[in-house]
């Protein structure tokens, strides 16, 4: 079983600092000590996940297993790192998780229709990640 | 000068039968001639002399009838026949004369000779001036206007031909007159009988016999002289025979008949006048009601002349007319006022220079319909400020004329108002957005740090409480318990601050069923607390349907939240429609749906009644209701974006009355 959540990596796009801590605590409350990278804004993102830039030395390493994105992000935000995800053959099929502050505002994206898989409610707690992962296994 | 017209009415005997007349009237006498031929008659000198002398009173009266009828109404045609028997009466009173028996001696002719051309004298006389009357009448009617002789010397020939005559038969010893070897005894007397015929023809030429009595019993005149002369006289054997004094007896008719035809004119022109005069006096009085008509008519038109008048000296419009051309042509007095000008010294001025630039070099009237506008403008004054005035112009025709009337009014003070409640209305506006700007970004921005310190805090208890002692773990929980009123708090007021922010536009909402979704949703609290919820029917009104939602929600939960222990909850929910209540912005037209919610709660005290909309205000503590104080102000806010107002009213101890009045039907969309 642990064998099987190590092959698991997830990237999280997150520039705020006690929200990694908060979900690396959270990962490591379900045992999921895998694999696991942060960026901080969505230019970062996609670099990491073209392996450019920065990131080139990825180059030939599969991508993520999931992305936990924030929306509300410096330099390039969330939305727009969505957008160049889900217009790129090569990335649209990598599941994202969005990362919002409040119910309501994930009310408001839902209907946006931004090909999001599912939505997380920040804090992310041990809870919440848990319910999370089992949705996303099922894919 | 008359062709035979006169003003008399056709007779009302034809034509026709007047020809027949005239007919049987001729054989008659011929026939009756031819019976009575050669009967013996002897009359005598005497009985000569006595006809003759009624004979010449006859004619002096039909002369002067005639003469009576020309000067009033001037025909020479009745000249001629008032002088020919003028004239016949002085020779037949001279045959009279000469032939009695107490002339007779002193006369140089015998009575055989004497009697019948002193006769022929007369009957040719009337004969000549009957054929030169008809001449008159051709004449007059060939040259218009053209009188054939004057009266003067129609007198004078006559007075000629008849002194002539009588001093011809007291000089002249006079030729024998009876020739008893011819057929006819006397042949003389075809003269004067050619020239009646003359006459007659030319009176049945000119017709007038057709209408005119005068020219009927004329005709008949000439007949009977025409025949008398032709058929008796002329074959008459020797004096006072029976010939003899039947042409004398057919001669005083002959002048009868004449004197009959002016008689009946004259009767016809007296019937006339007077049913004229009849016609005169009802025209008299139809004018005279006329006149009393106008008169009164003319008072009147005083009358509203002046009404109208004071009313536009005393009106607080200025008043101006203009013509076409735009020339000022009246200026009431507050309109002199208005602009500073005198009437006296603006009039005939263009109006241009009260409303600069306002019209076009002229107006055009439209020709059918009258042209009538109302329009914001800019006014000079004669001192050259400007002020906003509202002009009503109407366009007016007077006869062929286009007027144009303005009634103009100051609106300065109007505009001045608007204008400041305008900016008033802006910066209430800009000030409404910051504050809900401010509300909605600092929920929005509290919550992140908010988050973050029930998230350590929740870490916290889970990793370390086996560390920490019973005191460090409360601490902990009434940390926690205080940042998730906080949150709720903030989400309040989030929720708060998008019912203008986040609402919807306008559409029909079926208040029934809003209020069903909201029973549904309350099911499991109605069901428990064993509630009596009661909702009318309710109407459809324009509405954002997820606001009412929530005021319903609200509400209804309010009612059921604050209920009485030991009571079961009784809550009752009507409406009903009614004209804008007082205060409420809106025209007479728009109308209200009355939304009331009452329950047999604990209800409250009523100085409280405000208070309790106000948000976070609440009036128990949150050990007894849970809640932030929230829902109430929520409804006010929903009902006031909606236009409309929401009042409570309520008593401690036995329930609540929240009433929300809505405009029915909204026309602004909300921006």
């Amino acid at each position: 079983m642990t064998k099987k959540k190590n092959s698991i990596t997830i990237l999280v796009a997150e520039d705020d600092p006690d929200d990694r801590l908060l979900v690396r605590e959270a990962l490591e409350d379900i045992r999921l000590c895998n694999q696991l990278n942060f960026v901080a804004d969505g230019r970062e993102l996609i670099d990491f996940l073209r392996a450019k830039g920065d990131y080139a030395d990825r180059a030939g390493q599969p991508l993520p297993s999931i992305l936990l994105l924030d929306l509300n992000m410096p330099r390039m935000d969330g939305r727009e790192a969505l957008k160049i995800i889900k217009t790129d053959p090569a990335l649209r099929q990598l599941p994202v998780v969005v990362l919002t502050t409040s119910k309501a505002e994930e009310d408001i994206y839902r209907t946006y229709d931004l090909g999001v898989n599912s939505f997380i409610t920040k804090p992310v707690t041990f809870v919440a990640l848990a319910s999370m992962m089992a949705i996303l296994t099922s894919y | 000068m008359n062709n035979g017209t006169s003003e008399m009415k056709p007779a009302s005997t034809s034509p026709k039968r007047r020809i027949a007349a005239y007919l049987i009237l001729g054989s008659g006498l011929i026939v009756a001639f031819m019976a009575v031929r050669g009967v013996t008659w002897q009359g005598s000198v005497a009985l000569h002399t006595t006809m003759e002398s009624v004979a010449t009173l006859l004619a002096a009266v039909v002369g002067a009838i005639a003469l009576l009828r020309y000067y009033a109404r001037r025909e020479s045609k009745i000249l001629y026949v008032g002088a020919g028997f003028l004239g016949t009466a002085f020779l037949d009173g001279y045959h009279t004369l000469v032939t009695s028996a107490f002339f007779k001696p002193m006369m140089p002719s015998n009575l055989p000779s004497l009697i019948p051309w002193s006769w022929i004298a007369s009957r040719q006389f009337l004969a000549i001036f009957l054929v030169l009357s008809c001449l008159a009448w051709i004449y007059e009617r060939r040259h218009r206007g053209h009188v054939f002789v004057t009266p003067a010397f129609v007198y004078l020939s006559t007075a000629v031909f008849a002194a002539v005559s009588f001093l011809f038969f007291v000089i002249v010893p006079l030729p024998r007159a009876y020739y008893s070897e011819l057929f006819f005894h006397r042949p003389e007397e075809f003269g004067p009988a050619f020239f009646f015929l003359l006459a007659l023809i030319g009176y049945l030429y000119k017709g007038g016999w057709r209408r005119d009595s005068v020219d009927h019993w004329l005709v008949i005149t000439l007949i009977v002289s025409l025949i008398g002369q032709a058929v008796f006289m002329s074959v008459s054997g020797k004096l006072f025979d029976f010939e003899f004094d039947a042409a004398h007896t057919l001669k005083k008719i002959s002048y009868l008949c004449a004197l009959t035809g002016f008689l009946a004119s004259m009767y016809q022109v007296l019937k006339n006048s007077n049913s004229l005069n009849v016609k005169l006096r009802q025209e008299v009085l139809e004018r005279q009601r006329e006149q009393v008509i106008l008169l009164r008519v003319q008072a009147d038109l005083r009358d509203s002349e002046e009404k109208a008048r004071t009313t536009l000296e005393t009106m607080a419009d200025g008043v101006v007319t203009i013509d076409t051309a735009g020339i000022v042509k009246s200026f009431n007095p507050a309109a002199e006022s208005l602009f500073g000008y005198e009437a006296a010294e603006i009039c005939g001025a263009n109006v241009d220079k009260l409303m600069p630039g306002a019209f076009g070099a002229h107006l055009d009237g439209d020709s059918k319909t009258n042209l009538k506008i109302r329009k914001e403008l800019v006014g000079e004054r004669k001192d050259r400020s400007k002020f906003d005035i509202e002009l009503s112009l109407s366009e007016m025709k007077i006869g062929a004329a286009c007027m144009f009337t303005g009634v103009i009014r100051d609106i300065s003070p109007r505009k001045r108002d608007e204008a400041e409640l305008k900016k008033y209305a802006e910066s209430l506006r800009r000030s409404n957005f910051e504050l809900e700007q401010f509300a909605s970004v600092a929920s929005h921005d509290l919550q992140e740090p908010l988050r973050k310190v029930q998230a350590f805090g929740d870490r916290l208890r889970r990793k370390y409480a086996q560390e920490l002692d019973g005191q460090g773990s409360d601490y902990i929980d009434r940390m926690l318990k205080s940042t998730a009123r906080m949150q709720s708090l903030i989400d309040s007021l989030l929720s708060f601050s998008r019912i203008s922010t986040k609402g919807k536009p306008y559409q029909p909402v079926d208040l029934n069923e809003i209020a069903r979704g909201v029973t549904d949703d309350l099911e499991i609290v109605i069901r428990e607390n064993n509630v009596a919820l009661n909702i009318e029917d309710l109407p459809v009104i324009d509405a954002d349907p997820h606001q009412m939602r929530q005021l319903f929600q609200n509400l209804i939960g309010n009612a059921i939240k604050y209920r009485r222990a030991g009571v079961d909850p009784i809550v009752h929910v009507s409406a009903h429609v009614a004209p804008a209540p007082c205060g409420l912005a809106g025209g007479e037209q728009s109308r209200f749906c009355q939304i009331t919610v009452s329950d047999n709660g604990i209800g409250f005290d009523n100085a409280y009644a405000e208070k309790i909309f106000v948000i976070f205000q609440r009036l128990h503590g949150r050990g007894e209701y849970d809640g932030t104080g929230i829902g109430l102000a929520i409804c006010r806010k929903i009902v006031e974006r909606h236009g409309g107002s929401i009042e409570a009213t309520g008593k401690a101890n036995e329930g609540a009355r929240f009433v929300a009045s809505l405009p029915v039907s909204q026309v602004l969309e909300e921006a």
